[in-house]
């Protein structure tokens, strides 16, 4: 089942959507670091540490869940520092890194960083989520301002750079296509479908950093229709992602035009979904 | 790779649910005592999900070792139906528990509220005698004092009463060198801040909503040190000097 995507080579087509999955207390836990993943997509790091949004972060919604989290994290200088080499040594698979920012300089400057850390092996640009107040998402729903950040990513470095992209958009299409003219290497599709849960009491976002993004099996027919428009719109790998639980979903996101999958929520539910997944593609092929 | 031993297997591992049963306004689900299940030190939870269920993402609790086999208790409006079963998957046990090195029953008080009670069967049976302290905002949910056989267990406070108020009390007659509490994070805090203003040490199992239990979604941020934290990575049960600012 190897394959290559987006340039980087996978023993298999199973992944994990960036954020939803801790490979250093998985190991812990566990005993296995990424069971079922052919390698491993890092949670977004950001230029400075992020505490993250206040609580409270999720809501559970009817075939999903609704979060804000808000991308905690160390920064990039920790994240390279020390997170990155001690996934290198337990990761099975290569490393993917997600990167986010609130501006091109952001990006560029955390690209910069990874391109010259061997432990990375590619790089996924987060233009799509959806909790935080600038930046990202906002770069995300724009094809000029997406074209020229990827194009200064792209001239940042040399390794495989993959573009993810949010659903939240008039036309994802168009974005697409403006990833592929800045020079990306793959697109993945799709991040969470924006969305809040309501506090009736004050008519505001119950959750405490406002916005947040619907994911899990609720969001899964958009993520289709944004793998076949990527796939009709560019010549790009694509990993799709949205609600896959099961090898059919997964199949459902391959037929479609994705070269992998990756999985999300359901790692939350089900931290076997992935072996699950690569083991019930691994039968029908 | 790492060669340090796993806390736990990967699973999740089925369990045949044997009966839900009314606990008050509440509802026990008892598990096949012959499923793959182990309780865990007393503070530790599980991730229990119906994978026939409605729900996408497992909910966390803490088992119990009851007479009859292991189970846990749910609220009987929003839980029971969902884990009727026929059969649930668990990963556990996860996260911190209670540290009873050292303790004993004389001079360690257990304060709980609401749900917290579940945590404290455990907690009671290592410290057979212990004095617990409890509050629940609905009278009928003070049935869950029912499992906590091996506690001397004081009458409950029902809202608006506060379980703090005896825990005040019992802070100003000296004598407790240790105070164990579960609850809402609001108790937690109140407990902790009480404890410390007392010179008591505490050890406080907190609530959050959980998606992952395992680390991976940071849905489950409590402050701890003055910063957002993973409960389930620092906790559940965290240490009471965390949470004083």
């Amino acid at each position: 089942m190897s394959l290559v995507v987006g340039r980087l080579e996978l023993a298999h087509p199973v992944l994990n959507a960036s954020g939803t999955w801790d490979a250093v207390h998985a190991q812990r836990l566990f005993g296995e670091a990424n069971p079922g993943l052919a390698g491993f997509v890092t949670k977004t790091v950001t230029p400075q540490p992020r505490p993250g949004n206040p609580a409270p972060r999720i809501a559970p919604a009817l075939g999903g869940l609704i979060n804000s989290i808000g991308l905690p994290g160390p920064g990039i200088d920790a994240f390279c520092a020390t997170l990155l080499p001690e996934l290198a040594g337990i990761v099975e698979g290569p490393v993917v890194c997600s990167v986010g920012g609130f501006s091109v300089a952001d990006y560029v400057a955390s690209v910069e960083r990874l391109d010259a850390h061997p432990a990375c092996a590619a790089l996924e640009l987060n233009v799509s989520c959806p909790n935080v107040e600038s930046g990202c998402a906002s770069i995300g729903a724009d094809a000029t301002e997406t074209e020229a950040l990827v194009r200064a990513a792209r001239a940042a470095t040399t390794k495989p750079l993959w573009v993810k992209l949010s659903a939240s958009v008039s036309d994802i299409a168009e974005i697409a296509r403006a990833a592929e003219t800045g020079g990306a290497d793959a697109l993945v599709c799709i991040n969470t479908v924006k969305g809040t849960a309501v506090d009736r009491r004050t008519g505001r976002s119950w959750l405490g950093g406002g916005g947040g993004g619907l994911s899990g099996p609720a969001i899964r027919p958009v993520a289709l229709h944004a793998v076949l428009a990527c796939r009709e719109a560019t010549d790009l790998d694509i990993v799709g992602l949205g609600g896959v639980a099961t090898a059919d979903d997964a199949r459902d996101l391959l037929a479609a035009g994705a070269q992998a999958v990756a999985i999300g929520t359901m790692l939350f539910a089900d931290p076997s979904a992935a072996r699950r997944v690569r083991d019930g593609l691994a039968q029908a092929a | 790779m790492s060669g340090a031993s796993p806390e736990t297997c990967l699973g999740p591992f089925p369990a045949r649910v044997r009966a839900v049963e009314p606990l008050g306004g509440l509802a026990r689900v008892l598990l096949d005592p012959d499923s793959r299940l182990e309780v865990g030190a007393p503070g530790r939870f599980h991730m229990v999900r119906n994978p026939t269920g409605r729900d996408v993402l497992g909910r966390p609790v803490g088992l119990v070792a009851f007479p009859e086999g292991p189970g846990f208790v749910v609220d009987r409006a929003s839980g029971a139906g969902e884990m009727a079963g026929p059969e649930l998957h668990l990963v556990g046990p996860l996260g911190r528990g209670f540290d009873l090195t050292g303790l004993a029953p004389e001079t360690t008080l257990l304060v709980a509220a609401g749900f917290g009670v579940t945590v404290m069967p455990g907690v009671a049976a290592a410290l057979p005698g212990v004095r617990l302290v409890s509050g629940f905002r609905q009278a009928d949910h003070a049935a869950l004092l029912d499992i906590v056989t091996d506690a001397a267990c004081d009458a409950p406070r029902i809202a608006p009463d506060l379980v703090t108020e005896p825990l005040a009390e019992a802070l100003a007659g000296g004598g407790y060198t240790c105070v164990l509490a579960a609850g809402p994070t609001g108790l937690g805090r109140a407990v902790a801040e009480a404890c410390a203003a007392a010179g008591v040490a505490s050890q406080i199992a907190l609530e959050a909503p959980m998606a992952c239990g395992i680390g991976g979604c940071y849905g489950c941020a409590v402050e701890l040190d003055g910063a957002w934290q993973r409960l389930c990575v620092e906790g559940p049960v965290v240490d009471g000097g965390r949470l004083v600012a």
